[in-house]
């Protein structure tokens, strides 16, 4: 944990989610942020019904999710096209 | 046989997969060749099984190519899984997607399942209850909110070949034993040039781990 009661986390955007911020970065955030802190901070919509967010590669993490020191955050769109 | 399902069928032809059963219900429409290099001009209106059995048996004649005109639901797919190694998902809509994963989770195959979009796509290459399977990562259409009638997607004619051509990489490796995208879900993004794994942790509460 870093000073001040902060944690490093590290976001990682892909495909057309691209548009919100760029493709990794490490953010410092208070201690006891949510999943939706982050979809605030990139003002990603967060109904998107194909979002997805995985933290540490854990699947159907839910917005109040309260992230850690060191956690990655991966979001990305479900693709149905063939 | 679409994006994904014509790079993929024409490389394991190539490569001399020893029985390939494709199961396609569309007739082919111009609007269909932009990115479908199977097919050409003089095909426009013929089924896609029929057009696509011949391309493959002209490629190779050694290998058995079986193709029907069938769509892919509940009961249809269980046709046609005798006999198989392998499922692989070229289909263009969620809910086949979700079926495939879910009778190669029963029926303990494997396969491999991408999706594209625009430029981008994903691909992920599963083996039954050991690795992180489709709805690991992603929530059951049925039970969420994911809408599986969406309209047509976007595509740049490229984008499917590359996905459709990973997806043969990974028959061809899975079968000889070589490293695969077990426990990843790959993200091609053709804008930026970038590919990379997403390690996925297998859900202890999915349809894989009961």
């Amino acid at each position: 944990m870093t000073k001040n009661n902060s944690i490093s986390v590290t976001v990682k955007l892909f495909a057309d989610l691209r548009i919100y911020g760029p493709d990794r970065t490490v953010l410092a955030l208070q201690e006891g942020s949510t999943i939706k802190s982050i979809l605030k901070r990139y003002k990603i919509p967060k109904d998107d019904k194909n979002l997805i967010i995985m933290v540490n590669g854990r699947p159907h993490i839910q917005s109040d999710f309260v992230l850690g020191d060191g956690d990655t955050v991966a979001i990305f769109p479900i693709i149905a096209g063939g | 046989m679409g994006g994904l399902g014509s790079p993929c069928s024409l490389y394991l032809t190539a490569a001399g997969i020893k029985e390939l059963t494709i199961i396609d219900n569309d007739v082919l429409d111009l609007s269909n060749l932009q990115r479908q290099i199977l097919y050409n001009e003089t095909q426009v209106g013929r089924d896609k099984a029929e057009i696509t059995k011949e391309v493959l048996s002209n490629l190779n004649s050694e290998i058995q190519i079986k193709t029907y005109k069938d769509y892919i639901d509940e009961n249809s797919i269980k046709k046609y899984l005798k006999g198989q190694d392998f499922i692989v998902d070229c289909s263009d809509n969620l809910q086949t997607k979700f079926l495939v994963n879910k009778v190669a989770i029963e029926n303990n195959m494997k396969c491999v399942i991408a999706g594209i979009k625009d430029f981008y796509g994903q691909i992920i290459t599963i083996n039954p209850k050991k690795s992180a399977c489709y709805q690991c990562v992603f929530p059951d259409p049925e039970k969420d909110s994911i809408d599986p009638n969406a309209g047509p997607l976007p595509v740049i004619g490229v984008t499917p070949g590359i996905l459709g051509t990973l997806e043969a990489l990974e028959v061809i490796k899975t079968t000889l034993g070589l490293p695969n995208l077990y426990d990843n879900l790959l993200m091609v993004n053709l804008l930026d040039l970038s590919f990379n794994k997403i390690q996925v942790v297998k859900d202890e509460k999915c349809i894989c781990s009961k």
